[in-house]
């Protein structure tokens, strides 16, 4: 029980933040876009460009997604994503021809992260790294929580 | 004298069809591999995570597993714990892992990544 009362708080924290930041970033918005556009970025790494590129059938970009889950609260997801599902609310980031799309409330926690594409023999797949905003996180080294 | 001699009933680890591939493309890039190796260690948030290696010789100890010509080795420490277990490639665009569908667990972490028994 305690685990569930824990998931229902980490929820409803993370609906806090996801209803107050689209707000708080118009508020900063108009002060200081150009400071936040230097700032808030991905870097994005050989492994991860060499297999966007092998993998890029059709012009589809990679979409990543923070949502609440895992050990510690959030979780990053992984999608392919078509160039005309591009919105308003998403950014995109470039890197030798391939792009990587992040929405505004995801990239609110994962600003200066890495993404990279991981390879070891009993896995291969596209992770996050060096998230500049969160605590070590679980140790399983799939979720991670937010220094608050 | 006159212990009975336990004999496996049925293989400790099971391969499915893609993981035989796998390992078999695996084990062809690398000629002086014997193997791969199954086991577990003691990470993540819930005890215990699979650990998967290339094997150059059969430990003391090991299980082995022969399928399809693919010798996989169950570690001695982990038998207990993947007995019955099988062993699964999957693919998708994004991501390539072997999966491991294990009978014995209890609980896995919320991530997936750990598990206990």
């Amino acid at each position: 029980t305690r685990l569930a009362v824990g998931s229902v708080l980490r929820g409803y924290r993370l609906h806090q933040i996801c209803w107050s930041s689209p707000l708080a970033k118009q508020f900063s918005a108009s002060t200081s876009t150009e400071a936040e556009a230097t700032e808030d970025t991905i870097n994005i790494t050989d492994s991860c460009v060499k297999q966007l590129s092998r993998i890029n059938e059709g012009d589809k970009h990679l979409r990543v997604l923070v949502e609440g889950g895992g050990c510690s609260g959030f979780q990053c997801k992984f999608q392919l994503d078509s160039q005309q599902n591009i919105t308003e609310e998403d950014r995109v980031f470039e890197r030798d021809g391939v792009k990587v799309i992040v929405d505004e409330v995801s990239l609110g926690y994962i600003k200066g992260a890495t993404v990279d594409f991981h390879q070891e023999l009993i896995r291969s797949a596209f992770r996050i790294t060096n998230i500049p905003m969160s605590e070590n996180g679980c140790s399983c080294g799939v979720s991670f929580s937010l220094k608050l | 004298q006159g212990r009975k001699r336990l004999i496996p009933q049925r293989a400790a680890l099971v391969l499915s069809k893609s993981a035989v591939e796998k390992i078999q493309g695996l084990l062809q890039e690398k000629p002086e591999v014997v193997g791969l190796r199954v086991g577990v260690k003691t990470r993540g948030c819930n005890g215990l995570t699979y650990t998967l290696d290339y094997a150059t010789e059969k430990g003391k100890f090991d299980e082995e597993v022969v399928q399809d010509g693919v010798r996989v080795f169950v570690d001695s420490k982990a038998q207990l714990t993947l007995l019955g277990t099988e062993m699964d490639y999957v693919q998708s665009t994004l991501s390539s892992e072997f999966v491991f569908n294990n009978p014995n667990i209890k609980g896995v972490c919320g991530c997936g990544e750990s598990f206990n028994v």
